[in-house]
């Protein structure tokens, strides 16, 4: 090439080809320069994460825990993922069409491959799922129980027949029941896959060393170019709380989910430490059985939704640290009704529903309480609140195991609990609660108008139109009473100013593909 | 004399028996299925009976405890329901860091016990004994895991010192190691220690009383003559029986410590298991745990035998 123009004659004469590479480099340095943002972050080191609670198996289909995920989320990736205001976007499906009420056809990413070298393709995907249908897999997913088929159209492409017409498929599919296997993983290791999970995801496992840490490196054929910055991460497993925060503190680790409440104060306070905070999906509830007496009574559960003094409670017992409750459906769900008016504290309205319901003079009911101390703590002050109006509150304090086997046979009356919020679906929360064909609904509440709204909503696939539907069934669900939320605890992370790229989700899970650290 | 330590491990068999059956009817007589644990609150009644039947843990206590022991005698000691992993690989990988702990808390636990204990023995009224007193106080009346934080903060985080938690295999880095498991080891080793303070001190003293001491300081022997071959080795009995016992409930005691300084030991797994009715993991915990206990036994009745001339037979 040969420049007609000598721009760097006179004094710096060159020869003409060595201007010509000069500019060619310069040309090139330029582009480069105005290149890809993350080219910018700093590549390497290693992520410390710290966690209270195990995983139990990091085979993705067989749990149900909110705390796995910051784990599975490195390993595996789901067809549809979430972005950080919870909305869906693609990931392993490139797109998707709803081609008719009953089905929908999703188009592959290409050149995908699993951490073993398997390919990503159409049969992958029809193999995971109709793993989690097998019922010898025992999967706890059950999302997908709506799939009547999946079917391979070609190495790209998947099509999937539903047995309802429901809009709701691409959101399931961004849960467990979408995060990918490998099958050929899963063929040779049997059960053992739970602790030598293989994925499509950023990280690929390494090691994990049973209640004390997990480990897992970069995965160089990740299908996100440019990502994981990180090379590495290292989960372990510290069950005291407060040790766990002395280890952010001292630096032994470098992130940490799910801050208790009364020490987000003390960590504001730290100069090393930045802390994410904002309202959770999910909420501290005393669940009622509305199946059997005195509970089945609407009057009776409106007296003691009356009863209670939301706020003071989140002020006192959690530091504030969440927002006081209305209905099932927090601030941070696309479903949520800024216009709704729940129950405020009201004693006389309390009494007179009392005595609307036949029993002016108060009664006595059984509370169960699991064995995680903010149950306890929450079940003493409704108890004392409730006493106020003459309702006793008697609260049985046990064993997990022994709340659920007296909730799942129904024989119980209300328990003092909390409902994890993992999903920004409105249904996620109406649906398995309040349908009467709700998986934790069966023999409980039960409306006719909440069951053709919510099941209506199900088949629409367009947000504005579905949330309509569920505003309408959170009121009537509301003026019901059918259960008392408390009130929606945030979400919360905590972590060295080194560390960036790991935004907070309303659904408290933490997504570390795009981490990276300070060099 | 080697008969009768052929004797005793004879006994172990039948003893490990007796303790697996009654460990396994308590379990299976708790409230609480492992197929509800499995299924969770999403689970109907009829699904948990199904996976009952299934997982075979409807059956009668005496059933399931024979099919058990059939597998087991083969090696077999089944799969966690909890997690899926063979239980004999659950148990195996959190052995060592537990024995370990285990060992460090003993060791520390006999110097310092032992030492603060002589020296009470060694002036009773002095400055030591007082001391030894109060630290035995202490020691039996702080609570573990009250220390165990305690500890961590001061030493750890504040004074910078010492790691705040986790463990690291010896194989992989034995300074790492050794310097993790000084914390959670005078966590354990606290009530131990007081334990052994008190009885080598009282041990100590009730000897220095005995007649033949006097007839010792009557023929002119020196004190510390008298001390280290007529007191200290007829204290000894009482001591090694007290410490052996202290060793076999140490397993038992560091559930606790474990929790709180992140050691993946088998008391957390012990724990984990019972709230998840995982009963084959705690058949195994609780197997491994009973043979820790009559190996320590074992011990100390070898060690009463050479110490103590009397003791002709274990």
């Amino acid at each position: 090439m040969r420049i007609a123009v000598n721009p760097l004659g006179g004094e710096f004469a060159m020869r003409s080809s060595a201007r010509c590479l000069l500019v060619v480099s310069l040309a090139l340095a330029l582009t480069a320069a105005a290149a890809v943002p993350s080219l910018a972050q700093p590549r390497g080191g290693t992520l410390r994460v710290g966690q209270a609670r195990s995983p139990v198996s990091l085979d993705p289909h067989l749990g149900i825990s909110l705390h796995e995920f910051h784990v599975l989320y490195s390993i595996f990736d789901g067809l549809v993922a979430y972005d950080e205001s919870l909305a869906l976007k693609p990931a392993l499906a490139e797109s998707w069409q709803r081609t008719d009420p009953r089905t929908y056809v999703f188009k592959l990413r290409r050149g995908v491959k699993f951490h073993d070298g398997t390919d990503f393709d159409a049969a992958a995907v029809k193999w995971n799922v109709e793993r989690i249908l097998d019922p010898a897999t025992k999967a706890r997913v059950r999302d997908l129980d709506v799939v009547e088929a999946v079917e391979v159209v070609d190495p790209q492409t998947v099509r999937f027949r539903l047995k309802t017409p429901t809009g709701l498929l691409p959101g399931f599919l961004a849960e467990r029941g979408g995060l990918m296997v490998s099958p050929t993983a899963a063929k040779r290791l049997g059960p053992d896959l739970g602790r030598s999970p293989v994925g499509t995801g950023a990280f690929k496992f390494v090691e994990w060393m049973a209640d004390d840490h997990i480990r897992l490196e970069r995965f160089d054929q990740y299908w996100d170019k440019g990502l994981p910055h990180l090379d590495r991460i290292v989960y372990r497993i510290i069950p005291d709380e407060s040790v766990l925060l002395t280890n952010l503190r001292g630096g032994q680790i470098d992130y940490m989910a799910d801050v208790p409440p009364k020490d987000l104060g003390a960590l504001k306070r730290e100069s090393n430490l930045a802390l994410q905070q904002k309202p959770g999906l999910g909420f501290y509830w005393i669940n009622l059985n509305s199946g059997v007496p005195p509970l089945n009574n609407k009057a009776i559960r409106q007296a003691m939704a009356y009863a209670v003094e939301r706020p003071a409670m989140l002020r006192s017992l959690y530091f504030g640290a969440g927002v006081p409750a209305v209905g099932p459906l927090s601030p941070s769900s696309w479903g949520w009704d800024a216009g709704l008016k729940g129950y405020t504290r009201d004693l006389a309205r309390a009494k007179q529903k009392l005595a609307e319901g036949g029993m002016p003079n108060g009664f006595t009911f059984k509370m169960l309480v699991g064995s995680t101390p903010m149950y306890r703590t929450n079940a003493t002050a409704i108890q004392a609140q409730l006493a106020e109006v003459g309702i006793n509150a008697e609260l049985e304090v046990t064993e997990t195991v022994k709340v659920l086997q007296q909730v799942v046979a129904r024989t119980y009356q209300a328990s003092s609990t909390i409902w994890i919020g993992l999903n920004p679906d409105a249904d996620f929360v109406l649906h398995p609660l309040y349908s009467s064909q709700g998986l934790f609904n069966k023999d409980r509440y039960k409306n006719p108008k909440v069951d053709e709204l919510i099941d209506r909503a199900r088949t629409l696939d367009k947000q504005d139109e579905r949330k309509k539907l569920y505003q309408e069934a959170q009121s009537i669900i509301v003026d019901d009473a059918a259960d008392l939320w408390l009130y929606y605890p945030d979400v919360t992370a905590a972590m060295s100013k080194k560390v960036h790229g790991v935004p907070l989700t309303a659904d408290g899970r933490a997504r570390l593909r795009g981490a990276w650290l300070d060099k | 004399m080697s008969g009768s330590i052929a004797g005793r491990l004879a006994l172990t068999a039948p003893i490990l028996l007796l303790v697996s059956f009654l460990v396994f009817s308590l379990l299976l007589l708790l409230p609480g299925d492992p197929a509800l644990v499995i299924l969770g609150p999403e689970a109907t009644p009829e699904q948990v009976k199904k996976l009952a039947a299934e997982l075979g843990t409807n059956r009668p206590i005496a059933v399931q405890y024979v099919s058990w022991l059939g597998r087991a005698l083969t090696g077999d000691f089944g799969r966690s329901t909890r997690t899926g992993q063979p239980v004999v690989d659950a148990v195996a990988e959190r052995l060592a860091p537990s024995i370990e702990l285990a060992v460090v808390a003993m060791l520390m636990a006999v110097v310092v016990g032992g030492g603060l204990g002589l020296a009470a023995g060694w002036r009773p009224g002095g400055l030591g004994d007082q001391l030894t007193r109060a630290f035995a106080t202490l020691g039996i009346a702080i609570p573990t895991f009250w220390l165990g934080i305690l500890l961590i903060l001061w030493i750890s985080l504040h004074l910078g010192l010492l790691p705040p938690s986790g463990y690291v295999p010896f194989g992989e880095d034995p300074a790492a190691n050794l310097r993790a498991m000084i914390l959670p080891g005078i966590t354990v080793a606290a009530t131990m220690a007081a334990v052994i303070a008190r009885i080598v001190r009282a041990s100590l003293l009730e000897v220095g009383h005995e007649m033949y001491i006097v007839t010792a300081r009557a023929k002119g022997l020196s004190e510390g003559a008298i001390f280290g071959r007529h007191v200290l080795r007829n204290a000894l009995i009482p001591i090694l029986t007290v410490t052996g016992l202290q060793a076999g409930r140490l397993m038992g005691g560091m559930v606790i410590t474990e929790t709180i300084f992140a050691i993946p030991g088998i008391g957390r797994l012990a724990v984990d298991s019972v709230l998840a009715r995982d009963f084959l993991t705690v058949q195994g915990v609780v197997l491994v745990m009973a043979v820790w206990v009559l190996v320590a036994n074992l011990v100390v009745d070898v060690l009463n035998l050479l110490a103590d001339p009397r003791v002709t037979r274990l």
